[in-house]
């Protein structure tokens, strides 16, 4: 027995020190780690700033605010918003020419076959907007920490911009899917959404805009006023909502939009900060005609105005040449100037190679880094015909003409001679087209509202067939496709018919 | 008898100077070794202070051995008639101590190194040898010395009398004393790596030296690193690849990763290009993730290496191809791994390497958790050993030449090729004289068409200098040894203007014990330095593509040759791309880095030691790239803006800490192992960089302040941490059955708070059939037998930084080449939305398994390894795609999709011939690998819906299917849906054969006769790859050469041919089938070689030579890298693509020597 115990004792006298050690340092071991959960929370990057900073700090939200509008001035270094959508929906439409057929998207563009898989249009750039402004809503409503001031500018303004977004979206695209969150798990999922109700949501937030903004603008500190017209303020909501009301006329036949486009249009005319400027100032800075304009994007930028850059041609209209001199304005456009009108001399300009004469938008005079001219957005020229058509809708022919005479006396002509409501419609949609030609794409909006697209583009107008394209007469060609990225993705998003 | 000194003095003047020689650089050795080390001589002293009065011999033996170290031999009868001493000495010499006390003693005593043998005085006949065995004496003392086979004393040798307890190790000097019953006893020498030996007493002549010869390919009895324990290859569970400092140091490359070409089985590295410094592609049994990175985890002597590349992500690294992935991990790299930018690895200093480790399987990984889903890379730098303070010196230098070049046209071929092409499109033959403003110099009449140049041989052709300079001092006691290194390489290129890499290291490791054994101390460091300066193309391409009747690279007066013509408007070049134009530009990279590590240890208790590693690293790379105005042909060399200055400094930086637990028992016949450990991470990586432009004078092109404009062009500053707890259970039965058990629990600061957790772990088991009784009497020829397998799971992590949070940053930075685009309003610098986050994602999941069965045969002459692997990689984290509603278009998520590796392995090593002058030994290894997406739900909906199919490998592209050429027009064909033969993507694509290896692998041999050694290294690679169309435009394009494969192309209808046929530029119909082409799998060519990667052949100098010149192993040698490459490729060579650069022949001839 003896001999039995010492044996094993001595067996365990070899393992004591691992019997006790093991779970020794077994202990010490997950301490030391369970103390050491702290050590993988590190904080983020220094040079990246987490969403929750961003919005508990005026400063940080406020460069969050103005990402859109440099996004808006300068898509990535290149081109801009007002340019992308003037250049593609005035191909796409009876405006411009195209000379570079080089690349397919212009090209389909241009003869109007439009291909999913090209994703034309300026869907993703919007929907990225319209995730920023709703990114800072949500934000600055989560988290504490900004000024009240500031944080209903910055609000407004983002409610402006979803708003801004999703208005040309609906116009573009039909129904869409309506964000209004930044959530992405939510979004991921969002079917479409008719487009009335989405002009509807666009008239709600514009409204909620016009509440929270200043009548001023502001400079960067958001709350001090300045004479840069470069933010939109209560005016520039009205604007948008007086534009968004006429445009759910169209589309709603619900007439009662029209007394409020009115209503809100003679809200901005009546404004006494904003007065038509001579034909050649209208698109200087801060020109008393604007209602909200876009800054030159600083620094290191090409030009005034990415339309000034592209669109004054230095050279015959030719293939290539990054962006350059590849449009011209279309016959169709040429053709619709009356006589003496000075918009087609003063806004329009032409390079002769001594063979072709290439006529160009020249609205924007400026195609270097001149300090002159902005990129104009909203202005009060377009307010005049908007609450000339409202009114004409309306049934009051005497305050259409005056308005639409407004507009055609500073381009040197006589007053309109129409008389009759639908002759004055259609004389107000030919002083909007060479009024507000190559601006934001409005002329292929009014044809698709006032349902005048088919008649222009197919028969009898045949502005297709003249570009090399067919018009189909289904009437799919109004509509952008989805892009097939987006269709792939979303599972409740069903493409456009016909693409 | 004592005289050694003043003996060696004595035979000096027979060759003086170059003794004299030796002898300085030994004390100058010894002087640095002392200042650089700080050891005090106190140990070494040989100052004796004694005061004794009648003291017994023995006990003032005694007091002598532990002021001075020296040992004494004797035997008991010796001292027989020994008488006591009386002395009082006081800071004496030894030698004269000891004369003192054997003044009067019937004794004789001799000194040879630390070692003083006592003899009784036998004045009748001195010069007989001593007879150590007395008769009649019942022990036996034996002494003597143990070397290894090039003579330097072993220390640590094992001497035991069989059958005994009596046992001893060999001293510092390599010299024992063991008693042994009698002279019939058998007396066992053995140390690990070497043969043992059996001697009888009586066979032992008193101070004969006994020499240890290494064991050839006893690879079971190595002792392999994995990482955070050692086992003996024999227990290993595990799958281990290991290659030797000799493998390395045979092989003349400065970057350690291209000495593992084709050496171990599993491993894939694909050496892109043979400009110095680049980096190679290399993953361990193929790509796990789709998305993610694939690099294995690298750790350098404990501290954990990043496998980026320290090139800029900001700016142009130049012909080393830009590092535009790197900065946020390898997340936009996808599946093709590193390859770009110059290679981090570039500067470790491959001499100071031991070993390289590679673990594949689970069993050796999963202790590594998430970092080592792509296997882990295990680097051991060299270590002291106990012996004399030895100088080694390495002196190679060689050459580096292409060793291939490509079948270009040559001028009347060429224009044979343009005037068909001209008349297949009907347009006609360009001529500067009826068109002024042609374009077409080559053909219209500018250029000289008589004129034949092979670029290749002008841009290509040069020789690169390879110089090579290593040094070492290494040496120290049973219980400190220390090793200090320099190395210097130079390399140079083959191109015109002044390129190269220079590199400069130090290495030092040191290690202590206690001497009681129980503490143990281990200090390394390494420091490196690099200048690397590189072209900012790769000369290569515009040597396969130039016109071969281009102008002449210099006027006459050696200024560079523009051809500078009048044209109707007035002066104009029609050279602007000289090549030499380019030469002015520059890439230079200067990259420090420091690596150092020590580890403490303390044995607690027997068997169970506490340890903790503490590592740093820190490395910096400063970039500068030079563009100055005149590499532009004068007419367009006005403008300031065109000189560039970029900018930039990149450094990281990192510790990590390590403590550990480690127990070690023997129970009956068990053995067990356990190992407790935690590991504490962080690493900072920051880059910067900024452009200067505008400069005024080429002269000032180096001052960034002065161009006129600077812009930044990024910044990033990162911080990762890593931590885990791991553990180990080992356990072998009987020495053959063996388990292991390893788990991993860690967390990564890359994923978000609630996911930072993982926990991984493997089982491994082994069975060394063999050792039943039953199997070794059944197969008697089977030396050796063991089955293993294992299973588990590890993660990848590899998925760049900060991607759960949500996060803003400061527009404008972060782009590559350029300025910043604006990003400011109203004054207000803007912050830009980088993302949608997911703060769910988690690790990738690799889940491991493998058999294995290790066989040797012949009492292990032949030892065959064989192992199957299946590696399933799942949880992928891909980049899903979100509809652009939501404001971005992917976010990072975790997906079901799995992607398999299987293979097999195999490795061989034979010992072919064993005789005494001539030894043959073969080793093979070969490599089958596979590879499948075997799941990916939700395909469809994900951004790989059209790279990807399942079923498929991930080595599969889709792409349009070529169908020949068409008989009638001579154009290329595809496989359409709608047979208008204009294929269109998505529909007309389809999943193309895999485009990687099928098989590789690489044999060597080594032979040894006598004094000469001969090592041959061949690769063998079966793989496909792309042709060379992709690189080259279409034949009959404007002033662009072309292989003379084109010579082949479609002249006629009715006419079945490869090529198609030529047309005159891109607006010829044959342009758009070209594009087509590439992008179909007409291009995919089999780029299979057999490559003799090294041979080395090194003569090692008599012995009788090395003593006279007081050298050990000294050698002569010359070696030989990428010999010769069969193929049938029509580029450069498959490795690095049609014009890139190929990996240079290189040749170099060296002396290494110890002192």
């Amino acid at each position: 027995m003896k001999t039995y115990y010492s044996h094993k004792t001595n067996r365990y006298r070899g393992l004591l020190p691992f019997a006790f050690c093991l779970p020794a340092a077994i202990g010490i071991l997950f301490t030391f780690f369970a103390g050491c959960k702290k050590f993988v929370e590190i904080p983020p990057p220094t040079t990246q700033l987490v969403n929750t900073t961003v919005f508990n700090n005026d400063g940080t939200a406020t460069a969050a605010m103005m990402n859109i509008y440099v996004g808006m001035s300068s898509v990535q270094g290149i081109s801009s918003e007002s340019y992308n959508m003037a250049e593609s929906m005035g191909t796409y439409a009876d405006e411009l020419t195209l000379y570079d057929n080089s690349t397919d998207v212009y090209n389909q563009l241009y003869i109007n076959a439009l291909q999913a898989t090209s994703a034309p249009g300026p869907w993703v750039n919007a929907y990225n907007y319209i995730y920023q402004a709703n990114a800072i809503i949500s934000g600055l409503q989560t988290v504490g920490g900004t000024s009240p001031a500031i944080r209903q500018q910055l609000t407004g303004e983002s409610y402006f911009i979803r708003a801004f977004w999703h208005f040309y979206l609906a116009n573009i695209y039909g129904d869409v899917p309506l964000v209004l969150t930044p959530n992405y798990t939510t979004n991921a999922t969002l079917p479409r959404t008719a487009r009335v109700t989405v002009l509807q949501q666009v008239a709600a937030d514009l409204q909620t805009a016009n509440r929270m903004l200043n009548s001023n603008y502001v400079d960067g500190s958001d709350t001090t006023a300045t004479t840069e017209r470069v933010r939109p303020n209560k005016a520039a909501a009205l604007a948008l909502l007086a534009r968004t009301y006429l445009y759910l006329g169209d589309y709603s036949k619900n007439a009662a939009y029209y007394t409020r486009a009115d209503s809100a249009a003679t809200a901005v005319i009546s404004n006494s900060n904003y007065s038509l400027s001579a034909l050649n100032g209208v698109f200087l800075e801060n020109s008393t005609e604007a209602i909200w304009q876009l800054q030159t994007p600083q620094p290191n930028a090409p030009a005034d105005t990415y339309d000034g850059l592209y669109f004054i041609l230095l050279g015959a209209a030719s293939a290539g040449g990054s962006g350059q001199n590849q449009t011209t304005i279309s016959p169709q456009l040429m053709a619709a100037f009356e006589p003496n009108d000075q918009r087609n001399t003063t806004w329009i300009s032409s390079f002769s190679d001594g063979i072709n004469i290439y006529y160009f938008p020249f609205k924007y005079q400026q195609n270097t880094n001149a300090g002159l001219e902005y990129t104009m957005v909203l202005r009060l020229g377009e307010q005049y015909l908007v609450r000339a058509e409202a009114r004409a809708h309306e049934g009051n022919i005497t305050g259409a003409q005056q308005d639409l005479n407004v507009i055609r006396s500073r381009a040197g002509l006589a007053g309109t001679t129409a008389a009759a409501q639908s002759a004055l419609l259609t004389a107000i949609l030919h002083e909007r087209q060479v009024e507000l030609f190559t601006e934001w794409g409005a002329r292929w909006f009014d044809l698709c509202r006032t349902g005048n697209a088919n008649a222009v583009m197919g028969a009898p107008g045949n502005v297709c067939k003249f570009k090399g394209g067919v018009w189909s007469g289904t009437g799919y060609q109004l509509l952008f496709p989805i892009p097939r990225t987006d269709i792939q993705a979303d599972p409740n998003l069903k493409q456009n018919p016909g693409y | 008898m004592y005289n050694f000194y003043s003996k060696k003095l004595m035979r000096s003047p027979l060759c003086g100077s170059i003794r004299k020689v030796f002898l300085v650089m030994r004390i100058t050795t010894i002087m640095l070794f002392l200042a650089i080390m700080q050891v005090s001589a106190a140990s070494l002293a040989q100052k004796v202070t004694i005061k004794a009065k009648d003291a017994q011999l023995n006990t003032i033996f005694q007091q002598i051995r532990s002021q001075t170290g020296y040992d004494f031999a004797y035997t008991a009868k010796t001292l027989e008639n020994a008488r006591p001493v009386t002395i009082d000495v006081k800071n004496d010499e030894l030698i004269d101590v000891l004369k003192k006390i054997f003044n009067d003693q019937p004794l004789d005593f001799t000194i040879q190194d630390k070692f003083v043998t006592v003899t009784i005085k036998q004045l009748a006949s001195p010069g007989t040898p001593e007879k150590k065995i007395a008769p009649g004496l019942t022990v036996v003392i034996l002494t003597g010395k143990v070397t290894d086979e090039l003579g330097n004393p072993m220390p640590n040798v094992n001497v035991r009398e069989k059958g005994t307890n009596h046992g001893t190790t060999t001293s510092v000097h390599g010299n024992y004393i063991l008693s042994v019953t009698d002279e019939n006893s058998v007396v066992v020498f053995s140390y690990i790596g070497y043969e043992t030996q059996e001697l009888k007493a009586k066979d032992i002549t008193d101070g004969s030296v006994i020499v240890m010869k290494a064991e050839p390919q006893n690879l079971r009895e190595v002792v392999i690193n994995k990482g955070y324990y050692d086992e003996k290859q024999e227990l290993s569970t595990g799958d281990v690849g290991v290659v030797s400092a000799k493998e390395i140091g045979e092989q003349p490359v400065s970057d350690p990763i291209q000495a593992l070409i084709g050496r171990v089985a599993g491993l894939n590295i694909q050496q892109t290009s043979g400009i110095p410094g680049s980096n190679a592609a290399i993953n361990i049994r193929g790509v796990n993730s789709i998305s993610n990175g694939n690099d294995p985890f690298y750790v350098v002597d404990g501290v954990p290496f990043s496998s980026f590349s320290t090139s800029s992500p900001f700016i142009s690294a130049g012909a080393l191809g830009d590092n535009v992935g790197s900065l946020y991990g390898s997340t936009s790299q996808g599946f093709n791994g590193n390859g770009t930018g110059l290679s981090p690895f570039n500067i470790l200093n491959p001499d100071d390497i031991e070993s390289i480790e590679v673990l594949k399987d689970a069993d050796a990984t999963a202790i590594y958790g998430s970092r080592g889903a792509n296997g882990v890379i295990l680097i051991t730098t060299k270590k002291g050993k106990a012996g004399d303070t030895r100088v080694n010196i390495d002196l190679s230098q060689g050459i580096g030449q292409v060793g291939h070049f490509m079948d270009l046209l040559n001028t009347p071929q060429y224009l044979q090729v343009m005037h068909q092409a001209y008349a297949n499109d009907g347009h006609p033959y360009p001529n500067i004289k009826t068109n002024p403003f042609d374009p077409n110099y080559d053909i219209d009449g500018v250029w000289d068409t008589t004129r034949n140049t092979n670029w290749q041989k002008a841009l290509i052709g040069g020789t690169a200098q390879y110089s090579n300079a290593q040094a070492s001092i290494s040496g120290g006691t049973t219980n400190t040894q220390f090793l200090v290194g320099a190395g210097y390489t130079r390399q140079t290129t083959v191109y015109p203007g002044d390129y190269g890499d220079e590199k400069g290291s130090m290495h030092f490791s040191l290690n202590s014990a206690s001497s009681n054994q129980k503490f143990h101390l281990q200090l390394t460091g390494s420091y490196g330095y690099e200048n690397n300066t590189v072209p900012t193309a790769d000369y290569a391409r515009t040597a396969a593509t130039l016109a071969p009747d281009a102008p002449p690279l210099y006027n006459p007066n050696g200024s560079i040759n523009w051809q500078i013509y009048n044209s109707p408007f007035g002066s104009k070049s029609a050279f602007q791309n000289n090549p030499l134009a380019t030469t002015v530009e520059s890439v230079n990279q200067v990259v420090n880095n420091l690596n150092a590590n020590l580890d403490l240890s303390y044995e607690l208790l027997p068997g169970l030691v506490i340890k903790s590693d503490f590592g740093y690293n820190r490395g910096e790379n400063n970039q500068v790239d030079i563009f100055p105005d005149s590499r532009l042909a004068p007419p367009n060399n006005t403008n300031p803006v065109d000189r560039e200055n970029d900018n930039a400094l990149s450094t990281g930086y990192g510790w990590i800490i390590e403590p550990q637990i480690s127990y070690h028992r023997k129970i009956g016949k068990g053995d067990l192992n356990v190992l407790l450990g935690g590991t504490l991470q962080q690493q900072n990586i920051n880059s910067q960089g900024f452009d200067a432009t505008g400069f005024t004078s080429d002269a000032l092109i180096r001052d960034p302040q002065a161009g006129a404009t600077i812009t930044p062009a990024g910044f990033s500053s990162i911080l990762d941490r890593y931590e885990a707890v791991l553990a180990r259970i080992g356990y072998t039965w009987d020495g053959k059955y063996l388990l292991n058990l390893t788990a991993n629990r860690d967390a990564s600061t890359r994923f978000g708070p609630g996911r930072q957790f993982g926990n991984f772990g493997a089982i491994g088991a082994g069975w060394i059939f063999t050792k039943e009784k039953a199997v070794a009497g059944a197969l008697p020829w089977l030396s050796f037998g063991k089955l293993r397998a294992s299973y588990g799971t590890t993660g990848n992590y590899q998925i760049g930084y900060y991607q759960y949070i949500p996060t803003y940053s400061p527009a404008g930075g972060g782009f590559v080449f350029g300025p910043p685009p604006p990003n400011s309003y109203q004054g207000v610098s803007v912050l830009s939305p980088n993302n949608v986050s997911n703060p769910n994602f988690s690790w990738e999941t690799d889940t491991k398994l493998e058999g294995g069965l290790e066989l040797g045969f012949l009492a292990d002459r032949i030892n065959l390894t064989a192992s199957y692997y299946r590696n399933r990689s799942g949880n992928q984290l891909i980049s899903y795609s979100l509809p652009a509603i939501t404001g971005f278009t992917s976010v990072t998520e975790n997906f079901p999709a799995l992607v398999q590796n299987t293979g097999l392995e195999i490795t061989l090593h034979t010992v072919n011939i064993k005789a005494k002058d001539f030894n043959w030994s073969t080793s093979v290894n070969f490599t089958d690998p596979k590879n499948k997406l075997l799941s990916f739900p939700g395909l469809v909906q994900s951004s790989y819906a059209e790279t990807l199919v399942v079923g498929q490998s991930l080595y599969s592209h889709p792409l349009f299917q070529y169908t020949g050429i068409n008989p009638q027009t001579g154009l290329y064909t595809f496989k359409t849906a709608n047979s208008n033969e204009v294929p269109s993507s998505p529909q007309d694509l389809f999943p193309s054969q895999p485009v990687t290896q099928k098989y590789y692998g690489g044999m060597g041999n080594n032979f040894t006769y006598k004094n000469f050694s001969l090592d041959i290294f061949i690769q063998v690679v079966n793989q496909t790859g792309l042709g060379y169309q992709v690189a080259f435009f279409p034949a009959g394009t404007d002033q662009f050469n072309q292989p003379t494969a084109v010579l082949a192309a479609w002249k006629m209808p009715g006419q079945a041919a490869s090529v198609q046929r030529y047309g005159a530029g891109p607006s010829s119909p044959v342009f758009a089938n070209y594009v087509n082409f590439i992008e179909s799998n007409g291009d995919i060519a089999n780029t299979s070689f057999v490559r003799i990667k090294n041979a080395a052949l090194s003569y090692h100098l008599p012995a009788a030579w090395q003593k006279w010149a007081h050298m050990q192993n000294a050698r002569i040698y010359i070696q030989g890298q990428n010999l010769y490459t069969f193929t049938h490729y029509i580029g450069y060579d498959p490795d690095s693509g049609p014009t890139g650069l190929p990996p240079l022949r290189t040749i170099t001839a060296g002396v290494s020597a110890s002192f």
